[in-house]
């Protein structure tokens, strides 16, 4: 479809993934130059696939990711208070986000089955929506 | 003779060493992965399967002190996962990608959770052949140590090589794995079709993951998989979806994995961390060289995510 109105759909691909791979390479910056300062090992904390599972949840919509990942660090952050109170392992956290993780994809399915939760009703309300009503007033006179 | 007078000969042989010791995980999780796929499912979750296999394994073996017990422990809690992933991912408009991660972080959570208690005590070791007694060489008779998992994978990839070929079972998993319409049209059930496949994928990562802790490495711990899992999907692709190339890519990726350890063991000191890299660079490389921006992948199974 994208190729048939002309884009260039080959060159903006790799553009896309380099801006992303920009993103994710700024995220180590920031996790070393302002968490850790210093660079080791210990930097590999699987926040990569986090955050692919934080898009996927925030349905690649930019800024629905932000308490998303506000919500999935806070999680990570109890880490040590669940080991230190609760005498738990640290991959207690693991565990809780796998499950998370699962349980959000899994309520994918029952996307739009909801009555009260339909999208239609949690829609906002745009300029053809408000339209409408008045169009039928006029039909109805006539 | 020993290893100063075999001298720059102890390359290739250590590389031959490290593939057939490195390669058996490899083998077992990307033909797991070749099984699932070819039905039309990818699983991203068996690198957790794996670390979870391995934990299994170890702690099977160690409380009942047989470790072909725990072998078939982690194929069982493998196939778990597997039919897990299987069952998420048939419910309508869930996307198999992402529970795959999910399932991954699950994993790899839920082994360190219960793999606590088992870092410590010492499991018995799978045993292995000595195929090498024809030689006086200690380092071929160390090369030619060949576990008996490794070969039970070679069988496995022709058996599987054989099944997609020639029997019903493999023409219905492809069936299924080309179009979900004419499988149905054909009174065929893609769905438990693919829940199983993905169940037997998951079983054989098991496996992959006992390897991995009761043979080489050969003890349990949460570094115990260097992303086996994840690198075994890129081989698929690799091996263009044939069992028995899988093999050949796993043997080509233990080698190449084995080059960084056997250039420092022979005074190469400068820059081997690089040498570490040459599985993923080869891997990357073979995969540009063999595309093309003309066509999509060859022998990729239609109803894949990645081709659709």
């Amino acid at each position: 479809m994208a190729q048939l109105q002309g884009l260039p759909v080959g060159k903006l691909i790799i553009a896309f993934t380099a801006l992303g791979g920009a993103c994710a390479g700024l995220a180590g910056m920031l996790e070393v130059a302002a968490v850790h300062g210093a660079a080791n090992a210990s930097l590999v904390a699987g926040f990569g696939y986090s955050g692919i599972l934080i898009a996927f949840l925030a349905r690649h919509n930019p800024l629905a990711i932000i308490p998303v990942a506000i919500l999935l660090a806070g999680f990570e952050a109890s880490s040590g208070l669940l080991q230190r109170r609760m005498d738990l392992p640290d991959a207690t956290v693991l565990v809780l986000q796998g499950f998370v993780f699962i349980a959000i994809l899994m309520s994918e399915t029952l996307y739009g089955r909801v009555k009260p939760l339909a999208p239609e009703r949690w829609r906002l309300p745009d300029k053809r929506a408000r339209r409408m009503p008045a169009e039928r007033s006029t039909h109805e006179r006539r | 003779m020993n290893g100063a007078e075999l001298g720059l000969w102890s390359v290739p042989l250590a590389m031959l060493a490290g593939a057939i010791r490195v390669s058996t995980p490899f083998l077992f999780v990307s033909l797991g992965e070749c099984l699932t796929e070819r039905s039309g499912r990818i699983n991203l979750g068996l690198e957790g399967t794996l670390v979870f296999g391995a934990m299994t394994g170890y702690a099977i073996a160690y409380e009942t002190g047989s470790p072909w017990l725990g072998v078939l422990a982690a194929a069982l809690a493998g196939s778990l996962f597997g039919l897990l992933h299987g069952w998420i991912c048939s419910l309508p408009k869930v996307n198999d990608i992402a529970v795959g991660i999910a399932l991954m972080l699950l994993g790899m959570g839920l082994a360190f959770f219960f793999g606590k208690p088992y870092i410590q005590p010492v499991a018995p070791d799978l045993p292995a052949l000595n195929l090498g007694w024809w030689s006086e060489l200690p380092q071929v008779q160390s090369a030619l140590k060949v576990n008996v998992l490794f070969l039970l994978g070679l069988l496995l990839a022709l058996v599987l090589g054989w099944m997609f070929r020639a029997t019903r079972l493999g023409l219905t998993i492809r069936v299924v794995g080309d179009s979900t319409d004419a499988a149905r049209a054909l009174g065929i059930n893609p769905i438990r079709v693919r829940v199983l496949s993905t169940a037997a994928g998951g079983a054989l990562a098991g496996i992959g993951g006992a390897y991995l802790s009761l043979y080489y490495p050969g003890s349990w711990n949460e570094g115990i998989s260097s992303g086996q899992g994840l690198m075994a999907v890129a081989l698929v692709i690799f091996a263009r979806w044939r069992p028995l190339n899988c093999f050949w890519a796993a043997l080509l990726f233990g080698g190449a994995g084995a080059l960084g350890p056997a250039l420092q063991s022979v005074g190469v000191s400068q820059g081997y961390y690089l040498f570490y890299a040459a599985p993923y660079v080869l891997t990357l490389g073979v995969l540009i060289a063999t595309s093309s921006p003309n066509r999509a992948l060859s022998g990729a199974p239609a109803e894949l995510s990645i081709t659709k």
